[in-house]
Parts: C-alpha cells; sequence; structure tokens
C-alpha cells in the first residue's frame, strides 16, 4: 500500500489551508516525559523533540487549534519514534490545568475503548490512543495501523503517563446533577470555541467566559426517547454572571426567537423548534437547551 | 506553461486589476462562524422584552469582497454547476476496502466508471468528450491531508486512466494542491504517477530572512485575488508573528491571489476531495478548492470561513474550469476534523460523483451529520452551517436545496 509510512504531522493539517508543523527542534526545555530510545521494545527517537508554545500550534494544527486555545494550552510537544519501517508519534500536550486536559480529551475521544494496561483514562485502536492525566492530553499516532489493540500504543502511554505531574481527583463535573445524565456526554467550555460544538447560541464568545470561566456541559434524559444538553457556568461575581445574562440577551443568535426575558429568566425557541432556558441564579448562569417541550 | 484560457483581459479588453479594483469590492458577507465579533451593547430585560422580533443576519459582522466583481464576468460554457446541476450519484461497493485495510484498485475503478457513467448518462468515452477535449491541461485537485483521510492514490489512478483511455495526453494532466509537500507526503510522486504533472502552488518558506520575497511568491497571479476588505493577513490571532505567517501564506494583505497553476496553466479542473468534518460543518469539495487555490488564506478563516467555500469557487478561473467532482468517501471521518483523528474515521465504501460541487456539498453533508448522530456525537444543525450552500444556488452556481437535488444511489 502506497500511503504506508505517512508523517503524523502532515495528517493533522487541514485539507487546504493547512499548515505543516515547523516548531523548534532544539532541546526541549521542562520535565521529559518521553522514552528514551530502547525503553519501549526497539522503537528509537527519530530526529529532535519539536516544542510549539502559545499560539505557535496553529503552526502544527490549523483549524483545530482553537479549542485547545480556548481551553487553556501551554504548549505540545512531539517526537517520532520509528522501528524498521514503522513510524510512530507522540504529542503531549500540556494543557494550562487538568479541567483543560480533560476538556481537549473529551471533545476528542467519541466511544471510548481503553486497554487494560493502562491506568490513565484513555481510549486506543489499532491507529491511535488518547489519554489524559493531571494537566497532560497525550495523543500516540501509529499511521499503518499495524496492531488491531494498539498494544504498542498502550507501552507509550503507560511509560508516559506514569510521570505525569498529579493535578488533584475532584470532581470537576460536581456542579452538574448526576440524575439522568447521559454518560460520556460531558463536556467542558471555557469560550467561544468550545461552546460552538454544542449549541450556538450568538456570535463570539456569547457567555463571556474568556477562557476564564469554566462552563460544565452534559445531555440528560428527559423521556424515552427526549433529551436536552443542560450547561452551568459559575462566574467569579453575581455582577460578571449579570453582565454575561446580558450579553447573551443582547447578542442573542438571529436564528434563536426570544419568547420570554424577564427577572433573570430568559426564553427561546430555536432553529429545531426546540426550546431553551436561561436563568440567572447569582453567580451562575444554568442553561438548558434543545428541550423538546416548552417548559412552564 | 501554455495559456489555454481566454483572461478576463481579453473579455473585457482591459487591464485585470484595473477592472477587478473599478468596480470596487462592492458584496458584503456576513461572518462570525468561526471568530464572530458581537456587538457588546448591553440591553436591560425591559428592552429584551420588548423585542417580538428576532434579530436580523444584517446585524452581524461584515466583510466586504469582490464576489460581485466575479459574478459580473460572463460565464463560460463549462460553468459550474455543469451540465447536471442538482444531480449526485454515489456509489457503493464494501468491495473497495480490502480484509487488510488495503484497497482493491479494480474495484475502485469500477467504482468510478459506474459514477460517471450514471452520472453523464454516456459511456466513459462519450463522458470524456462531454467534459474535457485532447487540448485541455486537465488538473486533478487532490485532498492529500494524511493517513486514511485523503484522496485514496487508486481513485486519483482511476481517473487517469479514464482520460488517458479517451486519448489525452498524459503530459496534459497535473495532480496538483496548494502546498507541493503535503503531495509527495501521502504518495503522489513521480514514482508513482510517470508521465503525469504534479505539482504544488507554492512551497513554505519557514527559513526566510525578515522582509526576503517569499520563494514561492511568483507563483501567484498578481492580476487574479479574491479580495476580502479590512481582512489583513496580518496579526492573524494564533500566528506568533506576520513574519511566521508570511512564511506559510506568502502575502498578508487583504488579498489572496490566485495561483497561475490555475489562472494561466489549467483549463480544466476534476476535484477530488475527501470525506471529513470540520467542526460542524464539512471540509470536502468546495473547500478543497476555496481554501487551495489562493494564497493568504490564514485571514479568512476567521471571518469568512464558509463563506469562502463559495466566492472563490465564483470566480472565473476556477467557475468556469472546475468540470467534474468526485468526493472520496471510501473511508469518512465524522468528527474531530479537518485534521486526522483516527477515533472518528469509518469505512464508508463510497464515491461521490457530480459536476454540481455544491449539491454534493450538501449530499454528504447531510450524511455525515447523520453519522455523527448515529455515532452519538452533539450535533448543532445550525442553519449557518449550509448557509454557503443556499447562498451558492442563489448566485446560480449550483443547487443547495434537497428537494431540487437528483440523488441517486448506487450499489455495486
Amino acid at each position: 500500500m502506497r500511503l504506508l509510512g505517512l508523517v503524523v504531522v502532515i495528517s493533522i493539517l487541514t485539507a487546504c489551508g493547512g499548515e505543516t508543523d515547523r516548531g523548534s527542534e532544539n532541546p526541549v526545555s521542562g520535565p521529559n516525559l518521553f522514552p528514551p530510545t530502547g525503553a519501549i521494545d526497539n522503537w528509537k527517537t527519530r530526529s529532535g523533540t519539536k516544542r510549539f508554545s502559545g499560539a505557535e500550534l496553529y503552526g502544527h494544527i490549523n483549524g483545530g487549534a482553537e479549542i485547545f486555545l480556548d481551553l487553556g494550552f501551554e504548549r505540545l510537544d512531539v517526537q517520532k519514534y520509528a522501528q524498521g519501517k514503522r513510524t510512530i508519534t507522540v504529542d503531549i500536550y500540556h494543557m494550562a490545568d487538568r479541567a483543560a486536559a480533560l476538556g481537549i480529551y473529551l471533545m476528542k475521544c467519541g466511544k471510548e475503548t481503553p486497554s487494560d494496561v493502562v491506568d490513565a483514562r484513555h481510549t486506543v485502536n489499532q491507529y491511535q490512543l488518547l489519554a489524559t492525566a493531571g494537566a497532560v492530553y497525550l495523543t500516540i499516532t501509529d499511521v499503518d495501523g499495524t496492531e488491531p489493540a494498539g498494544a504498542t500504543l498502550a507501552k507509550f502511554a503507560r511509560y508516559i503517563m506514569r510521570s505525569v505531574p498529579d493535578a488533584g481527583n475532584e470532581d470537576l463535573f460536581a456542579a452538574l446533577p448526576v440524575g439522568d445524565r447521559i454518560v460520556g456526554s460531558e463536556r467542558i467550555i471555557r469560550g467561544q470555541f468550545t461552546l460552538q460544538a454544542i449549541y450556538t447560541l450568538g456570535p463570539g464568545d456569547i457567555l463571556q467566559l474568556n477562557g476564564e470561566t469554566t462552563a460544565l456541559c452534559a445531555r440528560y434524559r428527559s423521556g424515552a426517547k427526549e433529551s436536552f444538553t443542560r450547561l452551568v457556568a459559575d462566574y467569579p461575581s453575581a455582577a460578571a454572571a449579570k453582565n454575561a445574562f446580558d450579553h447573551l440577551g443582547a447578542n442573542l443568535d438571529s436564528y434563536l426567537e426570544v419568547i420570554t426575558s424577564r427577572n433573570g429568566q430568559l426564553l427561546f425557541k430555536d432553529y429545531a423548534g426546540k426550546f431553551g432556558l436561561v436563568e440567572l441564579d447569582d453567580a451562575r448562569l444554568d442553561l438548558s437547551i434543545e428541550m423538546a417541550r416548552q417548559p412552564e | 506553461m501554455v495559456d489555454h484560457y481566454t483572461s478576463m483581459d481579453a473579455l473585457f479588453g482591459m487591464n485585470r486589476r484595473v477592472f477587478l479594483r473599478g468596480l470596487g469590492a462592492t458584496t458584503v458577507v456576513a461572518g462570525g462562524i468561526v471568530l464572530g465579533v458581537p456587538s457588546c451593547t448591553s440591553e436591560t430585560d425591559a428592552d429584551i422584552e420588548k423585542k417580538d422580533v428576532k434579530p436580523t443576519p444584517e446585524a452581524e459582522p461584515e466583510v466586504e469582497t469582490n464576489l460581485d466583481d466575479f459574478m459580473k464576468v460572463p460565464r463560460a460554457e463549462n460553468a459550474i454547476p455543469g451540465p447536471f446541476p442538482g444531480k449526485v450519484v454515489e456509489v457503493r461497493n464494501p468491495a473497495a476496502i480490502k480484509e487488510d485495510s488495503t484497497y482493491d484498485a479494480d474495484v475502485v475503478a469500477a467504482m468510478v466508471k459506474r459514477g460517471i457513467c450514471r452520472l453523464t448518462g454516456r459511456n466513459m468515452t462519450e463522458s470524456y468528450r462531454l467534459l474535457f477535449n485532447p487540448e485541455d491541461v486537465i488538473g486533478l485537485k487532490v485532498n492529500p491531508v494524511g493517513p486514511n483521510i485523503n484522496t485514496r492514490l487508486e481513485v486519483t489512478d482511476a481517473v487517469i486512466k479514464w482520460l488517458v483511455d479517451a486519448g489525452h495526453p498524459k503530459g496534459n494532466i497535473v495532480i496538483w494542491d496548494r502546498f507541493f509537500p503535503m503531495l509527495a507526503e501521502v504518495g503522489y510522486t513521480q514514482e508513482n504517477f510517470p508521465g503525469v504533472r504534479i505539482e504544488g502552488i507554492q512551497d513554505l518558506h519557514m527559513d526566510r530572512e525578515k522582509d526576503a520575497e517569499h520563494k514561492s511568491a511568483g507563483n501567484f497571479d498578481m492580476d487574479a485575488y479574491y479580495f476580502a476588505k479590512g481582512v489583513l493577513g496580518k496579526s492573524v490571532r494564533g500566528y506568533k508573528d506576520d513574519e511566521f505567517y508570511l512564511n506559510q501564506h506568502v502575502f498578508n494583505t487583504e488579498y489572496s491571489y490566485f495561483g497561475k497553476l490555475i489562472t494561466k496553466d489549467l483549463t480544466k479542473i476534476v476535484n477530488l476531495a475527501a470525506f471529513k468534518n470540520t467542526g460542524n460543518g464539512i471540509s470536502m469539495a468546495t473547500k478543497n478548492i476555496g481554501y487551495a487555490a489562493t494564497c493568504n488564506t490564514g485571514r479568512l478563516h476567521g471571518p469568512l470561513f464558509f463563506d469562502v467555500c463559495t466566492e472563490v469557487l465564483a470566480a472565473p478561473w476556477v467557475r468556469d474550469k472546475l468540470v467534474l467532482n468526485i468526493t472520496d468517501g471510501l473511508l469518512g471521518q465524522y468528527d474531530g476534523g479537518p485534521g486526522f483523528n483516527a477515533q472518528f474515521v469509518y469505512p464508508n465504501h463510497t464515491l461521490y460523483f457530480a459536476t454540481d460541487p455544491f449539491a454534493v456539498d450538501m449530499v454528504c453533508h447531510i450524511e455525515l451529520v447523520a453519522k455523527r448522530k448515529e455515532m452519538g456525537v452533539k450535533v448543532d444543525e445550525h442553519p449557518r452551517y449550509t448557509a454557503y450552500l443556499h447562498k451558492a444556488e442563489k448566485l446560480g452556481l449550483g443547487i443547495a436545496n434537497m428537494e431540487k437535488i437528483e440523488h441517486i444511489r448506487v450499489t455495486t
């Protein structure tokens, strides 16, 4: 097959406006989580480690970097390994905090299919392993998909993740009721791009999260075949929450029809005929959207 | 290079740049899907309560472009949507991908033949004559994103075989993409395609000296451009500095120049896109051309995003040459795109054929949304994500209304 042996940096370019990665190949300072040559079977490092800091991420992934920056991105370290004709690429994303790392993982993991050999939260198939621990989001890619269960990918992940600094273990979704929450639907939102993946409320950073306020989101069952999305954002102050509520009301997406807006409540109907309710409660905005029925 | 194209200069007897600038940039585009800038005026609850009409799209950020100038140029005989507006043929055959994950070139070739013949209602030779002539320089725009999700070499092989079997000189076939290095990375090499030209519109120039001209600057036609007023390739969010931007995008003004390959060399284009999402939308036929035909595109993602997929295709240098679209959906990626994300790659076993790029994108958008739902991906079906296709229909460039689209499914 002529497509074997592809380079992963090219794989994550966008279709047409894509840029190729040209990060620094200087020795990388800071904690080195990469396995050295020989640490994983006979895999050898190939060329130097590349580093992309902050907005340089656009030089590595274009058309997808926004969500990393939205959540809080610090740097990406990339290392390639070779064994004969096979190549594995390890991308270690150092995010701003645990919520940022978990947030990007949840957006990328899909239905999780973990292996037994990695302790950190992860999913793996023959081509790719995605994992998160502490403030790290990890991707390991075998473009040839040589092993059906991704056994080598799991070995790399186990080696790397055991050295990731601990960043606490509190339940990041504690603000969302467990009740009828659909497992796997949880998302973390910190700005316009992470919100866009969920719902279109309006232009720009419509909830005024500014990458600092964390909104938590999940789907909930509301009937045998019905579900809705709940989103909770706790702002630094009641005034900040009030400002965000007012901003939302004043700049609501043109496809959303306001039904009522009073006393810290905004009720609207969307383009699909579903309903949304925004409630201001002290320093919290509590949104229920895509509801099949208009709330009383 | 031989210029087979009747230029706008010839059409109007005037300098193209003067013509375009003389008309001015008059078209207004509502932007902001990705980086929309909100109005920050605040209203009271009472004010909001008084609203009984929803805000109009005109209230959103707007960008002036030179779309109107493009549309004033009389269309050539071959202009999109071509002879079959709104007709989309999809050919499905699970045997195209073998158990060992390699591709059966014979099956793929048979799918290509079936799709083209079903689209045109003619045999392969007659189909060739309908869309091409032997003097044409035919550009095959491939989509070399990376592993799995790209234009399969087997698909491109089959198209070349069709052209050559119909009598087309191999030397007048060009496999192209915007960035040259990406072609070789996925196997589009002279070794794999002997006798066929392989060209990128530009290279990267990462070691460029400050203030030095980009090494690919000469590859672009300074008289043919997509203009977006106030949208500069300077201080674009995400690039560490303007020099870094220039290394990748060649220019950083309000102008995105078309590659000379497109304006002066190619006379016909066959669009061979891959099948993948970009956020809530798709990155397929129209984006494969829209973001590859010009330079200086980094500035466009934020304020214009999908509109570029309509407006660049409206430019005469593309509109009048793009005669066939084949979207390679043998594998699809339903989430995590436009970059490769193996978690979301799935065997779709399907190729899509159309002369109308907007119709095929609408069909593929609907199919990808269905797949996203099937796989439990949260889908935002906001009308904005297909608005650019409907805009194309209003401009007469294609069909986006599914009630008008003839969607033919063929299983082999």
